[in-house]
C-alpha cells in the first residue's frame, strides 16, 4: 500500500497489553499468553484492513492520506489502551529470575530470551519472503502491485496477511520490549522514532535493510550511554542516520 | 469464436477513450491493432483484462460473458497480459517471476516452467537472477514467459518490440510465431506495425478509439489508404 504506518507502534502496545492481561489478570503462563496476544493482535489487523484500509485501496486513496489516517488509529489505539488499563506502568508480573555473569558484564535470563525470539523471528521473515509463495508474492506485490494483479494474483489476499503477519511482529516486539523494560500507554509511540530511523536507515522497503537498521540504531543508542549522558540516546541514532544518508541517500541497502 | 467485442465503450473517470470498438479473435489466430499514439489500443487491452472497466458493450471470452469479471478470475479462464512497460518484478529472480505468473494454479507450474524454457532456452541458466539486473531483451523474455507458464489460450501482448533492437525485434516475432504454434492466439497491439502485421492472421486499425479498417494482416499491409496514413507510406 506504500505507506508509512504510524500505528504501528501502537500495534506494538497492543500486544504488550493483550499479553499483560492473560498473564497478569487472567493467570495464563507468559508464554501461552503471548502467543495469544499475537494471534488476537493480528486479527485486529486484519479486521482494520477490512474496515479502513481495503475501502481506501478501492478510492485510490494517496499515501498522505493513509499516514493521517494512521496516525488517527494510532491515537485511537493508544487511548483505547488508557481507557482499558488506566495511564500507569504495567509489568508481566514474572518471577525475577538470577542474572547471568559472563566476567563483568551480568545479563538476564529475560534478555537473552529477547535476542533469541528476535533472532528466530528474523530467520522466519526471511524463510517466508524467500521460500513461500504467500511471501514470494508480497515482495512482487511491493515491486509492482499492477503486474502482480495482471498476474492473476489476489491482491487483497496478499495485503491482509502483509497486515497479520507484520502486526503480529510488531506484538512480538512490543511483547519482548515489555519484558526487558516495562508496559506503558506511550509505549508504542516512543518506539516510533527509532523504528522510523532504522527503516530508513536500512532503506525503506527493504526487510533486511530494516533488521540491520535495526541492529545498528539500537547498538548505537544503547553503546553512547557508555560515553554520552543517556538523554542523548536517540540524538546519537538520529546523527548517525545523517550520515550514512549522506553517503548512502538510499539507506545501507536501499536500491 | 475465441474473444469477441460487441460494440466496446471504455475509458477513464469521465472520458470515454474507446467509443464502440465489435471486434473478434479466432481460435489459433494471431490478430494485430494497429493505430496511431493515443488511439486507444493499449486502453482497449486493459479493458478487455478487467483492468479498465466496461461502460457499456459485452466481451465474451470462450463462449462466456466476461464484462465484468475480475481480472485474475479472467487468468483462470485462460487469459493472459504483458503490459507495454513495468512488465517484470525487477527485485525477484527470473525462477519467481515465473512462477508469479503460475500463483493462482500452483500445480502447473512445474509443467509450464518446462515449456517456457523451451521456448526461452536462454533463460535456462539464468532462473536465479534477479531481473531487474537483466537487458531490456532478456527482460521481455521473462515478461512474456510469466503470462505463458499457465499455458493460456489468449495471449494478450502490448508493444511487445517496443525498446528492442531490430535484431530482438525479429527474434521476438519468431518467438511469437512458435509460441502461436503450440495453440496459443496472440492479440498484438503494436507500433511496429509491419513487423507485426506480416506475422498476424489479421489485423484491425484503431483511431479515436474507434475501429477504421480490418483484414487480412497481409491485405492491410498492401492497403493503399492504410499504408498511407498508418504504416509510413
Amino acid at each position: 500500500m506504500n505507506f508509512a504506518n504510524f500505528a504501528h507502534g501502537d500495534f506494538l502496545a497492543l500486544g504488550a497489553y493483550l499479553t499483560f492481561v492473560f498473564s497478569a489478570i487472567l493467570g495464563v503462563h507468559f508464554i501461552p499468553a503471548s502467543a495469544i496476544a499475537v494471534v488476537i493482535t493480528a486479527f485486529i489487523a486484519v479486521c482494520c484492513d477490512y474496515a479502513i484500509w481495503k475501502p481506501m485501496r478501492e478510492k485510490s486513496a494517496g499515501s498522505l492520506t493513509l499516514i493521517i489516517i494512521s496516525i488517527g488509529l494510532a491515537l485511537f489505539l493508544r487511548n483505547l489502551i488508557i481507557f482499558l488499563w488506566g495511564p500507569d506502568i504495567k509489568r508481566y508480573d514474572l518471577p525475577v529470575k538470577r542474572g547471568i555473569e559472563l566476567g563483568s558484564v551480568v545479563i538476564t535470563q529475560n534478555q537473552i530470551f529477547v535476542i533469541m525470539v528476535a533472532v528466530i523471528c528474523m530467520f522466519l521473515v526471511h524463510y517466508l519472503l524467500k521460500r513461500t509463495t504467500i511471501g514470494k508474492a508480497m515482495r512482487a506485490l511491493s515491486d509492482n502491485i499492477d503486474l502482480a494483479k495482471a498476474s492473476g494474483i489476489d491482491v487483497d489476499r496478499v495485503i491482509r496477511y502483509t497486515w497479520a503477519i507484520g502486526m503480529a511482529l510488531a506484538a512480538v516486539g512490543g511483547i519482548l520490549y515489555g519484558l526487558i523494560t516495562n508496559i506503558n500507554p506511550n509505549m508504542g509511540w516512543f518506539m516510533l522514532l527509532p523504528m522510523f530511523a532504522a527503516v530508513i536507515l536500512g532503506g525503506i522497503g527493504s526487510p533486511y535493510g530494516a533488521m540491520v537498521g535495526g541492529v545498528v540504531i539500537g547498538l548505537a543508542q544503547e553503546l553512547s550511554t557508555a560515553i554520552l549522558p543517556t538523554e542523548y540516546k536517540q540524538a546519537v541514532a538520529f546523527f548517525i542516520l545523517i550520515v550514512v544518508l549522506f553517503i548512502r541517500p538510499r539507506g545501507i541497502l536501499g536500491s | 469464436m475465441l474473444l469477441k467485442l460487441s460494440d466496446v465503450v471504455s475509458g477513464y473517470t469521465d472520458m470515454d477513450i474507446i467509443r464502440g470498438v465489435s471486434l473478434e479473435v479466432h481460435k489459433g489466430e494471431i490478430v494485430t491493432i494497429i493505430g496511431p499514439n493515443g488511439s486507444g489500443k493499449s486502453t482497449l487491452m486493459k479493458t478487455i483484462f478487467g483492468l479498465v472497466r466496461l461502460r457499456s458493450g459485452k466481451i465474451e471470452f470462450d463462449g462466456v460473458d466476461i464484462s465484468r469479471l475480475r481480472t485474475d478470475k479472467i487468468v483462470r479462464r485462460g487469459m493472459a497480459y504483458v503490459p507495454q512497460e513495468r512488465n517484470v518484478f525487477p527485485s525477484l529472480t527470473v525462477m519467481e517471476n515465473l512462477e508469479m505468473g503460475a500463483f493462482i494454479r500452483k500445480d502447473k507450474f512445474r509443467e509450464g516452467l518446462e515449456e517456457v524454457l523451451t521456448i526461452f532456452p536462454e533463460l535456462k541458466d539464468k532462473t536465479g537472477q534477479k531481473v531487474g539486473t537483466m537487458s531490456g531483451g532478456e527482460q521481455k523474455m521473462v515478461a512474456i514467459g510469466r503470462a505463458l507458464v499457465l499455458k493460456p489460450t489468449l495471449l494478450l501482448l502490448d508493444e511487445p518490440s517496443s525498446g528492442l533492437s531490430p535484431k530482438l525485434i525479429d527474434n521476438l516475432f519468431k518467438k511469437l510465431v512458435s509460441i502461436n504454434e503450440l495453440g496459443t492466439s496472440l492479440m498484438i497491439v503494436e507500433q511496429n506495425a509491419k513487423k507485426s502485421l506480416t506475422v498476424s492472421h489479421r489485423g484491425y486499425v484503431l483511431e479515436m478509439g474507434m475501429k477504421r479498417f480490418e483484414g487480412e494482416g497481409k491485405s492491410l499491409l498492401t492497403n493503399e489508404e492504410v499504408k498511407a496514413l498508418y504504416l509510413g507510406g
